[in-house]
């Protein structure tokens, strides 16, 4: 299926009102790849953790607080989006760990957390970093179920 | 402010609800309406080029051109050092979806959400991005099935047309119904005026359970309703719809099917305590 151009679409009737009341904003990303490289400069490992790409259309009423129209609209299209949460990324989990450090908590002599009344992230330790996700169903598991 | 409401009330035109002034400002007219999609839409949305959507195509050379990789890939990969397995050796678990959506309309008395999605599994997962050792290849996650299934075309409700879609939805979770097969729905009258699509089809039929794409069907995964200005939502009430102004998040799972190859797998992924220490 290829791209429709003004020169062999007709536009639809919810097309060609969407354009005249509608000023609209496109934002593309065509690529977004994180990566993380562990090792010595000659041997580095990679570790994929996100490969996505983004379309963002932003329609802003021109006739605003108009009585049909919706006043904004915004279409995001991600075609694809690939998470890998890998237990050797230290980077990733450093991320979760700082967020963790600057969210309220406490921790003191709590052993024992229902979700969602208590900040998760906050109660790994640091040694657990690594396992943050399986560390959180583990609790889960183990605080509500077993 | 009260006073125009109530006179907005006193205006309700029951038996024309698109016209009704009424009606517009409590059910339909929007603030906010925001789409994001994850995966290909043009799979699953005929005709895409002469919608509201095609601009998210504008720049695209083909709009099939990331079909085989589409969709929303998630990967946990965990290290497995218990009894059983090769230090330092792998384990994944794949979550896919081929198409993942959601909708949220913000308009003066709502905070509405809906996430739809397909069916996820292990179909389509491109191992090329995954693995590099031939022992990684273990999948754990083999099914995620929602339960309300919805029409193939559902895109075209995510529009303008979302009040409308949101309220059939709403109904149905009201009715303890989600699969939709109650036909005597108390609000039957309400929905032959809302739910009628542009070829003239309305109610459920019009919607659900469409047949002839139940090969690759779409699912409404989470439904979320949230009032705003409750406080003013009683002078645009009306008789009997009372119930439409109750908050409430519904999520429907038919199922969840995870494949273990062993119980030690089951283990290796729960039991992370003193590991690594």
């Amino acid at each position: 299926m290829q791209k429709p151009t003004e020169t062999d679409l007709p536009l639809p009737e919810e097309v060609k009102r969407l354009q005249s009341c509608y000023k609209a904003t496109l934002f593309r990303v065509d690529s977004i790849e994180a990566y993380e490289f562990h090792g010595q400069r000659s041997s580095f490992r990679h570790i994929p953790i996100l490969n996505t790409k983004i379309t963002v259309f932003i329609y802003d009423c021109v006739y605003k607080n108009h009585m049909y129209y919706d006043d904004k609209k915004t279409h995001v299209l991600i075609p694809y989006f690939k998470i890998h949460i890998d237990d050797d990324m230290v980077l990733f989990c450093e991320i979760i760990k700082s967020f963790a450090k600057s969210a309220p908590s406490d921790t003191a002599g709590m052993h024992h957390w229902h979700f969602p009344e208590h900040n998760i992230f906050a109660e790994i330790s640091d040694n657990d970093s690594n396992f943050v996700c399986f560390e959180i169903i583990h609790r889960l598991i183990r605080d509500n179920f077993v | 402010m009260c006073d125009k409401l109530e006179a907005l009330q006193r205006e309700h035109k029951p038996d024309k609800k698109k016209n009704c002034n009424h009606c517009v400002f409590l059910y339909k007219k929007s603030q906010s309406i925001t789409n994001v999609f994850l995966g290909n839409l043009a799979d699953y949305y005929q005709g895409i080029e002469m919608s509201p959507f095609a601009n998210l195509y504008l720049l695209e050379k083909d709009i099939e051109n990331d079909t085989e990789d589409s969709g929303l890939q998630i990967t946990f990969k965990h290290s497995l050092t218990r009894n059983g397995y090769a230090a330092g050796s792998k384990k994944s678990t794949l979550l896919h979806f081929d198409l993942f959506t959601m909708t949220r309309d913000l308009g003066f008395f709502r905070d509405n959400m809906v996430v739809h999605c397909t069916e996820a599994g292990v179909t389509n997962v491109d191992k090329n991005t995954s693995f590099q050792n031939p022992e990684d290849d273990h999948v754990v996650f083999s099914k995620f099935q929602p339960i309300v299934k919805v029409r193939k075309d559902f895109g075209t409700y995510l529009d303008d047309n979302f009040w409308s879609y949101f309220l059939s939805l709403e109904e149905r979770f009201h009715t303890k119904d989600p699969m939709g097969y109650n036909q005597n729905s108390p609000d039957k009258n309400f929905n032959r005026v809302f739910k009628r699509d542009s070829a003239g089809r309305s109610g459920k039929d019009a919607l659900f359970r469409d047949k002839a794409e139940e090969d690759s069907p779409i699912y409404a995964l989470f439904l979320r309703k949230k009032n705003k200005r409750k406080t003013l939502l009683k002078y645009l009430e009306l008789d009997g719809h009372r119930k439409r102004f109750r908050n409430f998040m519904a999520l429907w799972i038919k199922e969840i099917h995870l494949d273990f190859v062993e119980l030690a797998t089951f283990h290796a992924l729960v039991s992370v305590s003193n590991r690594n220490l």
